[in-house]
């Protein structure tokens, strides 16, 4: 009987966890581009290489991408310029100076060694203007309105930046507005739904073609004597890439579904975003 | 209205009386409880004019003048064989069948309708008996998993009791305790069905070819039916086992009048472990369940029926703590806790209007609530501060329901009614609590919308015998849904079943149905976890609906002893929801803006049963061939992907083998292709991670692409069985898979010792031998 048990036991340990042998199939290294296309500023790409699952390598940033800019104006391809970043972050950034216009299509393709070509294509939007801006300094709180085009599938961000620089967080008690990075609702000690943020996104579902007010209140306290109010006018693909990004990063249900971060790439991984934007700057 | 109908029906009963056809009508009853059984066959030798019992034992047959021989017969109770003469007036005969004193012999199963000779396909009924002899789970005998063990039925993960029948979700089943939703039938995330067998009289499952009477969810209608009570005696049942308990008892409140059952449950998890929990916590988890009924017979034509269902789920932590007289000694507690349950009640009223008019009247009520909460308390020099949190969610039900058969004649049996629910919809409510000197706030937000929604429907189906050969049963069932967001959605849904019977041991029968559902349920996990939220259909959020085309045969074999049936279904879903990705149940915002609403489905597949059911040995091998897919517009790229339980192949094989009086054995064997699931098949960089500086995440393969190895297990009960004094004692040993076989309950992904990824495989139940002692008085 005493052997019984001790079988039985044995048995019951050993059932719970084991390694096994299954093939995973192997998708073959790809090119993994990053940029985000904005109206007036210079193009900054983030190149890597993805590696297999069961690899004992790890993805890299690689400095020897082959890497144009496509578009329908003359000298078109326009080769990107590698460089060391500076600053923290990917090793290296690819670079170009380009005149980005509203309402053209771009096209990057990329290429390397061991890695097949890759390719992603956007389209960048209009600028949507701020209108009826307000800021109640007392309460830093802003109030604006924009109007929405009917015939578009549109989607929005909106940011507070010190001048140039970081986003600020901010709140609203919009339950529209969708916080993606930074959205604590329960430490909130007003618990009045109020939502906090960094980026706030939000889709035109509920209000296509027409005027929405967008009501915000800055939360951080900053040294700066100007902040902005930005309103970006993103395209779609960049909505759905942060939107699963951060659902990927926040995502802990044990027996839920995995996110797969939206990728617009062709033969590849990550995101060719745009995005164009009306600012409002006041004095903090 | 109702003298409409009544005259409608009077003038019908004229005309066939002008035909000079009388009525036989009655009720059979159980002879020694008096409780009336459901589905007993009736009919004339000789011929192929008969009836069966519907749900409250009432039958009624229209028989021309002449002399003839009845049969009134069920499985488990003797025949009953009985000289007929029909003169020129109408006959009330009910019939008391005795039990069979052994079930040893092999006997023709002339017992109730043989499935070659039913118009409805797609359908299985299985008795408790015979589902408690199934092996038991850690001793508990369960109906749902005895479901999961039939073709077409596929259990989700190992070990719990959320069912899919034919490629749906187990939103889409109707499970239905007394005529009543259920909306959470599971205990202990999904260990334990709430259904406690020892108060269940009959099981009867509809996969397909739906009745008129049938509507409100996709895929499949559960009805479970708690015993009545015994009028004559007084009676009792009971089990104790390694983790629950539980006792039966019923009898006679005005005998032959009035009778009772009372059935409780729980398990004593929480108690056993109390002795082993630290001073200063509390730790625990119990399921508790209480099923109830009263009936009344006033006469021959009204008999009244209350009953009752409360199961709780109960999960909570407890810490208490002292400060250090240095940081103020003060002294404080954290709890937590996680509850769900379900309260049903039924009140069901039947009349007899006449011999050939038999009705229903059932006023429901059905409530579903899931809580998780905690509560922070700390008291130093008489200064009090306490916050707490309470998120719920909730769906509650009152329903009115009216059921009318009428037997025109024996060619025609019409079935009719109609029904009215309100709903109400509260899917995720937040209550916060705080008090800090001596100030108190108390908040509730609705997170989500309120939503009250009236739901309504009217069907009416007629089961048509065509010559002697062919029987249809065709109906429409016409279904309305307003909510209080001015949402209206109603529709029309055609539902026809047909039988050819191509000889006495072969039959071929085809069926359609268009179903409507308005209720959804979201999960996160898909395996049937209380945290999974009713919520409505809404002005946003269209309902499901479903068309299902199912083509089968029945034969029965070796003098009728077995029985074999085949059937291929393809099922068309539309208006599928499922959280969008990411989302999960506590959103700080609408329910409905974290889902995805354009889901398609698509199910087909070939079922297999050969049954036999009479005997020393019964039982049956099913096998199953499906393919469920699902798309949606912003899912895997839009593009179609496996169900998460799409499972090619599932085969069971369930046999009982009875010894003698004193012994049986009871065999369960599983095999089912792996689930399919997620994996990631790339890894990648992303700058913006943490703190700015680049994160590496996963590139999964297409959603559900990859397929777990394959499920199997064995299951072996052993009943001894002793009388007594008493009554009957029964010593029941069962082993949960008896040769533990490592199956998968997922699997992830790590890195080893030597910093290889590889593929890990996590099982939840190996080898689980169980012992339990039954007794009957």
């Amino acid at each position: 009987m005493k052997k019984l048990v001790y079988s039985l036991s044995l048995i019951a340990l050993l059932a719970c966890e084991k390694e096994i042998d299954f093939e995973i199939p192997d998708p073959g290294k790809k090119a993994v581009i990053e940029t985000r296309l904005q109206y007036g500023e210079t193009i900054n790409l983030y190149l890597s290489e993805s590696v297999y699952s069961l690899s004992a390598e790890n993805p890299a940033y690689r400095d020897d991408f082959e890497a144009y800019l496509y578009t329908s104006e003359p000298g078109s391809p326009f080769p990107f310029e590698v460089i060391e970043n500076p600053d923290f972050g990917p090793e290296y950034i690819y670079q170009l100076n380009h005149s980005l216009n509203q309402g053209q299509n771009y096209r990057i393709v990329v290429r390397a060694d061991g890695i097949p070509r890759a390719s992603a294509e956007e389209r960048l939007l209009e600028v949507v203007e701020i209108e009826d801006f307000n800021y109640n300094r007392e309460d830093k709180e802003f109030t604006f309105r924009f109007r929405d085009d009917a015939a578009t599938e549109d989607y929005y961000m909106v940011t507070i930046n010190e001048l140039g620089s970081d986003n600020l967080i901010f709140s609203t008690l919009d339950l529209n507005m969708e916080f993606f990075g930074y959205s604590d609702f329960f430490e909130d000690g007003e618990f009045d739904g109020r939502q906090f943020g960094f980026e706030a996104y939000l889709p035109d579902e509920s209000f296509n073609g027409k005027s929405r007010e967008v009501k915000v209140r800055l939360e951080q306290p900053t040294e700066a004597v100007f902040i902005e109010l930005r309103l970006h006018h993103i395209s779609k693909s960049y909505y759905r890439h942060e939107l699963t990004k951060s659902a990927y990063e926040t995502s802990d249900g044990f027996f839920s579904e995995p996110v797969q971060i939206f990728s617009n790439v062709e033969n590849g991984y990550g995101i060719m975003a745009t995005s164009a934007s009306d600012i409002e700057k006041v004095q903090y | 209205m109702r003298n409409t109908i009544l005259g409608l029906l009077l003038l019908a009963s004229l005309a066939i009386s002008a035909q000079s056809s009388y009525t036989l009508s009655g009720y059979v009853e159980d002879a020694q409880s008096l409780e009336r059984i459901i589905g007993v066959n009736l009919y004339l030798e000789g011929t192929t004019v008969g009836t069966t019992t519907n749900t409250f034992g009432f039958y009624s047959l229209s028989l021309a003048p002449g002399e003839y021989d009845l049969v009134v017969s069920f499985i488990g109770y003797q025949s009953i064989r009985k000289k007929l003469v029909v003169k020129d007036q109408n006959i009330k005969l009910d019939f008391k069948l005795e039990e069979e004193a052994s079930t040893l012999e092999e006997v023709t199963v002339t017992a109730e309708e043989m499935q070659v000779e039913r118009v409805q396909m797609s359908q299985v009924q299985l008795s408790v008996t015979e589902i408690k002899k199934i092996p038991a789970f850690l001793g508990e005998v369960d109906i749902i998993r005895a479901i999961q063990l039939l073709p077409g039925v596929q259990s989700g993960n190992e070990g719990t009791t959320g069912f899919y029948v034919r490629g749906g979700s187990p939103d889409q089943n109707l499970i239905l305790l007394d005529g009543v939703p259920v909306y959470n039938a599971s205990h202990l995330f999904g260990f334990f069905s709430v259904f406690n067998a020892d108060a269940i009289k009959n099981v009867n499952l509809t996969k397909g070819g739906f009745p008129a009477r049938f509507g409100g969810r996709l895929s499949s209608v559960l009805e479970i039916d708690m015993k009545e009570g015994n009028m004559r005696e007084f009676h009792g049942e009971g089990s104790l086992g390694l983790i629950s308990s539980k006792l039966t008892l019923e009898g006679p409140i005005w005998k032959d009048k009035t009778s009772f059952i009372v059935s409780g449950r729980r398990t004593y998890y929480d108690i056993l472990a109390s002795p082993f929990i630290p001073e200063g916590q509390d730790f625990g988890y119990y399921f508790a369940d209480l099923n109830a009924k009263i009936n009344h017979n006033f006469s021959r034509k009204d008999r009244l029926y209350l009953s009752y269902y409360n199961g709780i789920d109960d999960f909570s932590f407890r810490e208490e703590y002292q400060d250090d007289p240095f940081f103020g000694g003060g002294e404080g507690y954290d709890e937590s806790g996680l509850d769900w349950g379900n309260h049903t009640g039924a009140l069901r009223w039947n009349h007899l209007f006449n011999d050939k008019l038999f009705s229903n009247l059932t006023a429901t009520f059905s409530q579903y609530r899931f809580s998780i909460g905690f509560e922070s308390y700390y008291e130093e020099d008489n200064d009090i501060s306490s916050n707490g949190f309470e998120y719920f969610s909730l769906i509650r039900d009152y329903g009115l329901r009216y059921d009318l058969e009428y037997a025109l004649d024996n060619s025609h049996q019409l079935r009719f009614g109609a029904s009215y629910t309100n709903h109400t919809f509260r899917p995720g409510v937040a209550q916060i609590e705080e008090t800090f000197d001596g100030a108190s706030v108390d908040s509730i937000l609705d997170l989500s919308q309120k939503v009250l929604a009236n739901d309504f429907f009217a069907y009416v189906e007629d089961d048509w015998k065509l010559g002697e050969r062919w029987r249809i049963n065709y109906g429409l069932h016409y279904s309305a849904y307003l909510t209080n967001d001015d949402a209206f959605y109603h529709n029309l849904q055609p539902r026809v079943s047909a039988r050819y019977l191509v000889n006495d041991r072969l039959s071929l029968k085809g069926s359609y149905a268009l179903m409507n559902q308005y209720v959804h349920l979201l999960s996160n996990s898909g395996i049937g976890l209380p945290t999974d939220l009713w919520v409505s259909s809404t002005a946003k959020v269209k309902p499901q609906r479903s068309q299902q085309v199912a083509l089968g045969a029945t034969s029965s074999l070796w003098g009728n002893r077995f029985e074999l049936s085949a059937e291929t279904y393809y099922k068309t879903m539309n208006n599928l929801i499922e959280y969008k990705e990411g989302a999960s149940f506590i959103a700080n915002t609408d329910w409905q803006n974290t889902v995805e609403t354009d889901g398609e489905g698509q199910a087909y597949g070939l079922e297999l049963l050969f049954r036999k059911k009479k005997g020393k040995t019964t039982g049956w091998i099913g096998y199953t061939l499906a393919w469920t897919n699902r798309r949606f517009g912003n899912l895997n790229n839009g593009d179609w992907f496996p169900y998460r339980y799409d499972r090619r192949n599932d085969i069971s094989v369930v046999i009982n083998h009875q010894f003698s009086e004193k012994f049986d054995l009871g065999l369960t064997w599983v095999y089912g292709t792996g689930n399919s699931f997620t994996a990631p098949v790339a890894q990648f960089k992303l700058s913006g991670g943490d703190w700015g500086f680049p994160g590496t995440y996963d590139r999964f393969s297409d959603r559900n692409a990859l397929r777990m190895p394959a499920y199997h297990r064995l299951d072996l009960g052993f009943n001894w069985h002793k009388k007594t004094k008493w009554g009957e004692r029964t010593w029941n040993i069962s082993v949960y898979n008896a040769y533990s076989r490592q199956n998968p309950f997922f699997l992830y992904l790590s890195q080893n010792n030597l910093g290889q990824r590889r593929i890990n495989q996590v099982s939840l139940f190996p080898i689980i031998p169980s012992i339990s002692y039954q007794f009957k008085f």
